[in-house]
């Protein structure tokens, strides 16, 4: 049996026609070297779990092709594999690949013809720092990295009301714009109430740990709940900056990884202690929460303050005295004539004035009070009419200051426990704030808070978090990672595609003090994704997923872009950044049966024409054409986006009254804008649309379409009339409905085009 | 607090060395028992009063004092003080001497000679009040959360163990339920056949006037197409959560669910499922809406050869028995859901003789008071805002708090000793329980019982013994059967 052991393998279990006592000794017999295997380690070796050392560029035949260190990596890789690199992209194929995965927007004609124009050298390096300078920037890699904080406007579970959270939006965008280095970021980030002399910008940044879902209600349990927050944040920050599966070391040991069930309650303890932190409540401000008053707001809070506080006092003043009048009033014992009157049909008045005073009930004395005030003091109902107003004013103009939830350290922390089987109400063993062992370790352990944490993360013997981040600089750039795993690096994921490229990177972006940036500007500029993605038949035969990039590669635009894109082509797309999140238009009764009290109300003018990041995230009915694009709930951490092709997305965008407002929109600037002539317009919608010229079969294609619906819209102006009339947006003055149709129709089909919603 | 997990590797390895030839050769001779859960088969089969369980659920909070349980009427004016709000219904006699119910329930007052009604029915105490955690708790007999192993639905248990009738028809079935509205995570959660495997969960039929729709294929879709259809299905099914980290046992039952529903689907029997086959007069009597008509589809489930069909009110929060104001119109309105299409229930499976052998069940996750949330001395953070101490008008009116006190189980035909009261609840406020207290485990023991299931009856898994009460010692209330 012990002879057995080395070669158990789980594969032998299967053997067809083992007897079951053969298969019982193989289980005990596994059941002890799996065991061994753990004990000696194995896992702490792991590759990601060793910092990364510099590699060396490795040596390649090729000595003509590559622009970059990346090209080195990737081209050993195709040697090794008998493959070699394709030819680079044309300059239209370039500018459009270029824009939409810098900026999330395909670049206008004036930006095409401009490089098209540009021979001088470094021309391409001029794009690419245009494009990292433009503010679309931002906000593409924001809706990265929303996903991963969860960022949603509404709180989640059933009730799933508004919550007010877009100022952390905003800090992401602007962040990103102004290339904040990452380790400065994820300070901001997980502690930025806690850096010394923090900011209000860093105080927002803090709130990326306040995006988890919120429960208002009443019947669930607030301890339940506080644990559940705090567990969402574990696993957020593990996902996010380590790329490991924390979570399943909630309930138990992670069977894989090296993280204990006692290590993740250590996690636990940074972030369970959060002031004035409610379980389950029905409010719509979850402390700690900032508000976030505009200076004209500020101001205005302040002058009404005073005036509040100043009728407050003059009415104190007056308590006494008027006091002192109703008592000798009541103890009349009677109405008097005019009183009587006043009372109308309140007869129960007279009665209560008629009781001697002791006998009669705090209600009793309530009412007669109310009514001798208001009968007999009106200079103190003037008065407290007053503050009534002033406090009306005061509250409706704080209702309108927007807040921001943010995390804010208890003055004593709270005691973390390890849960057993993750069950909030069974506590076992006290545990205080620590990382994993398997980790470098922490300094001011024991008291260590979460910007001790934050700097651990950072810290350059970290193995992980660098390359976590340039995993995912290289998905938003290729598609996919180079560890394909995006949410595990642990003894579970992918092997990494290209180990020392992964340690390249990290150690550039270490280099490089974490700017991101700075590492976007080396791979774009590198000859492995200037490429073109044709693949020939043997490409595809030999390496079907693009492991290798032999070629670039081609994918569907995310949920947001399809969005963009089709309102860019327009020429609709408002260009507005930041500020509260949007309510597009969506189909009619989305909402039935799904929501209370809940109302989606249609943003008026221009913020219907927002990007998609700023689409108002609803988490229980999330806005559907961002979802039927793959776009997650953001219930919670989501790392890696499924991608996939769907019937039900042509119908979206054939259909959905933004595309086809877009199709029409696109329709009137063709028609009103355009060049003069058939050809010349269908060559300008075309390349609106896509970038490129149209080849001859294309504009055949196009013109026998154009011919198809002028006869129809010629013959049917009803017809003609409704489609020429379709969304809000104003109407070009002075155009043919025939004709807005038939562009309409035209353009309808260039946006559905797979071409439009791929980047190539 | 050392749990098996941590068994550390020297203990095992350490087994290793001493465990004699002997033990070896034990462990080895019979299948693994670790890695397939047995069934053990009840110890004894008691002797059944019934075959078939219909369970009528009153999803969101039935209030005792204002339907079986009447007390002093206290017609609504203004300003009636909450506290002094008791029936907000007059009463009405039965054709039971003596027992007395609420006005609008006069259908249901000619047959409660053929029912047994509990009147102490108490929800446990699980601190805040939330519906979904009690509907859990009153359909599995175990409260949430149970983040180990999760506990089968009582329809679920009783399909497992005595099987199905009819080959074609599912032996479980749930009417009514939409598992698609507010707290659908948790509605989930207990319309499972949990640990069981799926094979033995629900087939859902979330509205009766559509019940064929739940298995037909879509639109006019041609049959070989829907079986290539099937095929592809089930290659998707492997990639589903269960398909790709369950069990075998898991991926078997859930496959053997597919499958049998995929039988239904080509059965002449799935017809049973299509109340429209019904003649006009008889689906007119049932019909008040879709509560009604779940109760058509349940008789004609029963005699399709259904094991166990619930049926339910819906809920849906805040909407149904779930008044948080407007009580008393609230169950106006339910009472006109309800009276007629449960009594005619009753009336039909007794002409066709199927009354003695069909346990009919009306319940509720717990009832509702004017003033008290949970129940007195354990009160718990009030959930009904804005109910003033008078009351002006009549969207004050009612029972708007969630109470676990006191509460109405009924029970009709399948063995039940007609007439029966069990027992009482106080005649003023608190209208608590004041004898004879019943827990959900006797509920549930006693469903078993007629069934001729032990309440000791178990499942094996994870090499333990799961009850169908907790513990085995659940305790059937023999004085409701005959």
């Amino acid at each position: 049996l012990t002879a057995l052991l080395p070669a158990a393998s789980h594969s032998w279990i299967r053997v067809p026609g083992a007897s079951s006592a053969f298969l019982a000794l193989i289980l005990v017999a596994s059941w002890s070297s799996d065991s061994v295997a753990a004990e000696a380690g194995a896992a702490a070796t792991h590759w990601a779990f060793v910092a990364p050392e510099r590699p060396q560029l490795p040596p390649v035949k090729n000595a003509t092709w590559g622009r970059t260190p990346v090209d080195a990596f990737i081209l050993a890789r195709l040697e090794t594999e008998g493959l070699s690199p394709s030819p680079e992209a044309d300059r239209t194929m370039l500018i459009r690949r270029l824009s939409l995965d810098l900026r999330g927007l395909p670049p206008t004609l004036g930006e095409i013809d401009a490089f098209l124009a540009d021979r001088s050298p470094g021309a391409y390096e001029r794009l690419v720092e245009r494009f990292l300078a433009d503010p679309a920037y931002g906000e593409k890699r924001a809706s990265h990295w929303l996903d991963l904080a969860r960022f949603g406007d509404t709180n989640g579970y059933q009730d799933d009301g508004t919550r007010s959270m877009w100022p952390y939006r905003d800090y992401v965008i602007r962040a990103f714009n102004d290339n904040r280095p990452f380790d400065q970021f994820t300070l901001e980030n997980i502690a930025g109430d806690l850096l010394e002399g923090s900011t209000l910008e860093q105080k927002i940044a803090s709130g990326f740990n306040r995006n988890h879902r919120f429960n208002e209600e009443g019947g669930a349990d607030p301890d339940e709940f506080r644990v559940a927050y705090s567990v969402d944040r574990v696993n957020t920050t593990a996902t996010t900056w380590l790329g490991l599966t924390f979570e399943c070391a909630q309930c138990h040991d992670h069977k894989y990884d090296p993280i204990s069930q006692k290590e993740y309650y250590q996690f636990y303890a940074f972030f369970n202690s959060n002031e004035g932190e409610l379980g389950v409540s029905k409010t719509k401000k979850q402390p700690p929460f900032l508000e976030l008053p505009s200076a004209a707001q500020a101001k205005e809070q302040a002058r009404l303050a005073e005036s509040v506080a100043r009728a407050e006092k003059l009415l104190e003043e007056m308590d006494g005295p008027v006091e002192r009048r109703f008592l000798r009033w009541q103890t009349s014992g009677r109405l008097s004539e005019e009183e009587e009157e006043k009372a109308g049909e309140d007869e129960q008045l007279a009665r209560i004035v008629g009781k001697p005073a002791a006998e009669r009930t705090d209600d009793e004395n309530k009412r007669l009070r109310t009514f001798y005030i208001g009968h007999n003091e009106p200079a103190y109902v003037k008065a407290r009419e007053k503050r009534d107003e002033f406090r009306a004013l005061k509250s409706k103009l704080e209702r309108q200051i927007p807040t921001t939830l943010v995390m804010q350290t208890m003055e004593s922390r709270l005691p973390a426990f390890v849960l057993e089987r993750g069950d909030f109400r069974r506590p076992g063993e006290r545990v205080g704030p620590g990382v994993p062992g398997v980790f470098p370790a922490l300094s001011g352990d024991g008291a260590a808070n979460r910007l001790d944490l934050a700097r651990w993360l950072v810290a350059p013997e970290h193995p992980l978090v660098a390359r976590v981040l340039v995993n995912r600089v290289w998905v938003r750039l290729f598609g996919s990672g180079l560890v394909r795993t995006l949410n595990d690096f642990g003894t579970r994921g992918e092997v990494p595609s290209h180990p020392k490229l992964l340690d390249w990177l990290a150690t550039e972006l270490l280099r490089l003090d974490w700017d991101v940036k700075g590492l976007e500007r080396q791979i774009v500029t590198s000859a492995t994704y200037r490429q073109v993605s044709t693949f020939t038949e043997s490409s595809l035969r030999s390496d079907p997923t693009n492991r290798f990039l032999a070629r670039a590669p081609r994918f569907r635009l995310r949920a947001e872009e399809v969005r963009d894109n089709a309102l860019a082509v327009a020429g609709l797309l408002a260009r507005k950044i930041g500020g509260p999140s949007v309510m597009p238009y969506q189909p009619e009764g989305y909402f039935a049966d799904k929501s209370r009290d809940w109302k989606w109300k249609p943003s008026p003018g221009g913020d219907r024409y927002r990007r998609g990041v700023y689409t108002f995230w609803r988490r229980t009915t999330p806005y559907p054409s961002l979802v039927i694009f793959d776009a997650p709930s953001r219930e919670l951490c989501v790392a890696e986006r499924a991608r996939t092709i769907s019937p039900q997305q042509a119908l979206m965008t054939l259909n959905d009254p933004v595309f086809v407002e877009a199709a029409r929109v696109f329709a009137e600037r063709i028609c009103a804008d355009g060049p003069p002539g058939l050809d010349e317009k269908l060559r300008q919608a075309f390349r609106l649309a896509v970038a490129r010229r149209p080849a001859a079969d294309d504009l055949d294609v196009l013109r026998a379409l154009y011919q198809e619906e002028f006869e129809r819209f010629s013959s049917d102006p009803a017809a003609a009339a409704k489609l020429a009339s379709q969304g809000s947006a104003p109407a070009w003055p002075g155009l043919e409905p025939r004709d807005v149709a038939v562009w309409t129709s035209l353009a309808s089909v260039l946006l559905n085009l797979d071409e439009t919603v791929v980047r190539e | 607090m050392p749990t098996s997990r941590q068994v550390s590797a020297r203990e095992r390895r350490q087994f290793l060395k001493t465990a004699s030839a002997g033990t070896l050769a034990a462990l080895a001779a019979g299948a693994p028992r670790s890695l397939v859960a047995s069934q053990s088969a009840p110890k004894e089969r008691l002797e059944a009063t019934a075959d078939n369980v219909i369970l009528i659920f009153m999803a969101g909070g039935m209030t005792h004092v204002d339907t079986f349980d009447p007390k002093a009427y206290t017609p609504f004016e203004v300003g009636l003080e909450t506290r002094a709000i008791a029936s907000t219904f007059p009463t009405i006699p039965t054709v039971v001497d003596g027992l007395q119910i609420t006005a609008g329930l006069e259908h249901l007052a000619g047959v409660m000679d053929r029912g047994a009604l509990i009147r102490s029915y108490q929800a446990a105490d699980m601190g805040r009040i939330l519906h979904t955690k009690h509907q859990y708790h009153w359909h599995t007999g175990y409260q949430p959360p149970q983040p180990t192993l999760a506990p089968p639905h009582l329809g679920a248990w009783i399909a497992k163990t005595l099987g199905r009738k009819n080959p074609a028809i599912p032996a479980f079935l749930d009417v009514g339920q939409r598992l698609t509205l507010g707290e659908k995570e948790e509605l989930k959660a207990f319309h499972s056949a949990g640990f069981l495997g799926s094979e033995f969960g629900p087939l859902m039929v979330p509205d009766p006037r559509q019940g064929l729709a739940c298995i037909r294929p879509a639109g006019d879709m041609s049959l070989p197409r829907f079986a290539n259809r099937h095929r592809l299905y089930k290659e998707l099914v492997k990639g589903s959560p269960i398909g790709e980290y369950g069990s075998e046992f898991q991926k078997e039952s859930l496959l053997r669910s597919i499958e049998s529903t995929h039988q239904l689907v080509l059965s002449p029997d799935a017809k049973a499922l299509d109340v429209s086959l019904e003649p006009k007069d008889v689906y007119d009597v049932y019909n008040t809406g879709k509560f009604g008509l779940s109760c058509l589809l349940a008789r004609r489930l029963v005699e399709a050869g259904s094991r166990f069909i619930e049926l339910t009110t819906e809920y849906i929060p805040f909407k149904n028995w779930d008044s948080h104001e407007n009580g008393h119109q609230r169950i106006v309105e339910m009472k006109e859901q309800i009276d007629r299409p449960i009594t005619q229930l009753i009336l039909d499976l007794e002409e066709r003789g199927l009354l003695d052998n069909t346990l009919v069940v009306i319940g509720s996750e717990f009832s509702r008071d004017a003033m008290i949330e949970g129940r007195p001395g354990k009160t718990v953070a009030d959930q009904a805002g804005g109910q003033p101490d008078a009351i002006s008008e009549a969207r004050h009116y009612g029972h708007h708090r969630h109470f676990t006190n006191a509460g109405c189980v009924l029970f009709f035909g399948g063995g039940v000793r007609g007439g029966t009261v069990y027992g009482e609840t106080a005649d003023e406020r608190p209208f608590v329980t004041v004898k004879d207290p019943v827990k959900i485990d006797q509920v549930h023991a006693t469903i078993y019982r007629a069934l001729g299931i032990p309440a000791d009856h178990f499942h094996e898994i994870e090499r333990r013994p799961f009850y169908v009460t907790p513990d085995g010692k659940g305790e059937p209330l023999l004085e409701l059967l005959t």
